[in-house]
């Protein structure tokens, strides 16, 4: 049994040094807990001040959330641009590697339809060529960690994107 | 295997974030205190359990709590560095009527906090009349008074 210390006429487990060491880790630890609430405010997990990106592709803008938390809902927004030469439809890719990562609970305006294709997933939508177009994706993250993604407007380059997705 | 890593995860943050706190968080339970543990709980159970609602999923996670909470009782008998590292030291905090102002200051309690227990626990009325006041573990403060 170890030896009990005695503080006058207590006999006690005080360790002075210790607890010194043990209020200055206390003190670290509320600045850190400080940060995390200050970063989750500034929308660096999650939903906040800074957490949406723009990104522009050909014909296409997107706007997603830098970081997303695991099975929060999030929404994924298209501008499709004005395009007075195509007709009266657009077509919308989304790469696997995303859509794997999410669960789509509704498109907002809905696609006339919706073709699988090798390596993701090509959304038909009914548009006025001289407008441009908001495209809408409510999602529910379903992976955890940097999830990467490609959208693509009809057959122009792809637009590559990526999101941090806490557990 | 995910209801476990959640289980032992949200474990090992609680058990952190109460340290950092402080022991006069869980010692002393005021109305906002109780509010407090009562939100903690319910933010808690919705990461422990996910979407998984089955009694499958609660049977490990509570298993795997129950076993973490073995394996570090077992740890702290073992070794009392790791003892003290989770469950803290006690702390002397008035001797002979005389308070320590600056460790009452660093651990968060004042004059009131000690008359108060000594008032509850000992029947005493004046600082005086304490031998020594310690800040226990747990976060109580226990009282011996002077014969």
């Amino acid at each position: 049994m170890a030896e009990i210390q005695r503080v006058g006429d207590l006999e006690l487990d005080q360790d002075l040094a210790y607890q010194q060491r043990e209020w200055r880790a206390q003190r670290i630890g509320w600045a850190v807990l400080g940060l995390l609430i200050v970063a989750a405010s500034l929308g660096l997990m999650g939903p906040g001040l800074f957490n949406k990106a723009t990104l522009q592709g050909d014909g296409v803008q997107l706007e997603i959330p830098r970081t997303q938390r695991y099975w929060a809902p999030a929404q994924v927004q298209f501008v499709l641009s004005a395009d007075a030469s195509a007709g009266e439809h657009v077509r919308l890719w989304l790469s696997q590697g995303f859509l794997g990562s999410v669960q789509v609970q509704q498109i907002t305006p809905q696609p006339e339809s919706v073709t699988a294709t090798a390596d993701g997933q090509t959304y038909l939508f009914r548009r006025a060529p001289e407008q441009p177009m908001t495209v809408s994706f409510d999602v529910t993250t379903q992976q955890v960690g940097l999830v990467r993604g490609e959208a693509r407007r009809d057959d122009r380059p792809p637009l590559l994107f990526s999101q941090f997705v806490f557990p | 295997m995910d209801a476990i890593l959640r289980a032992v995860a949200i474990y090992v943050f609680m058990l952190l974030v109460f340290r950092v706190a402080g022991r006069r968080t869980l010692g002393q339970m005021t109305s906002f205190d109780f509010v407090l543990l009562l939100i903690v709980a319910e933010a808690t159970q919705q990461a422990l359990l996910g979407e998984d609602f089955s009694l499958t999923n609660a049977v490990l996670v509570i298993s795997t709590l129950i076993g973490i909470d073995i394996a570090l009782s077992v740890l702290k008998d073992r070794s009392p560095r790791v003892d003290r590292l989770i469950d803290g030291l006690p702390l002397v905090i008035l001797e002979n009527g005389k308070p320590f102002e600056d460790r009452m200051r660093r651990a968060r309690i004042d004059v009131s906090d000690i008359l108060e227990s000594a008032r509850e626990n000992q029947r005493l009325e004046r600082l005086e009349q304490i031998k020594y006041a310690v800040l226990e573990r747990s976060g109580n403060i226990s009282i011996i008074s002077k014969e």
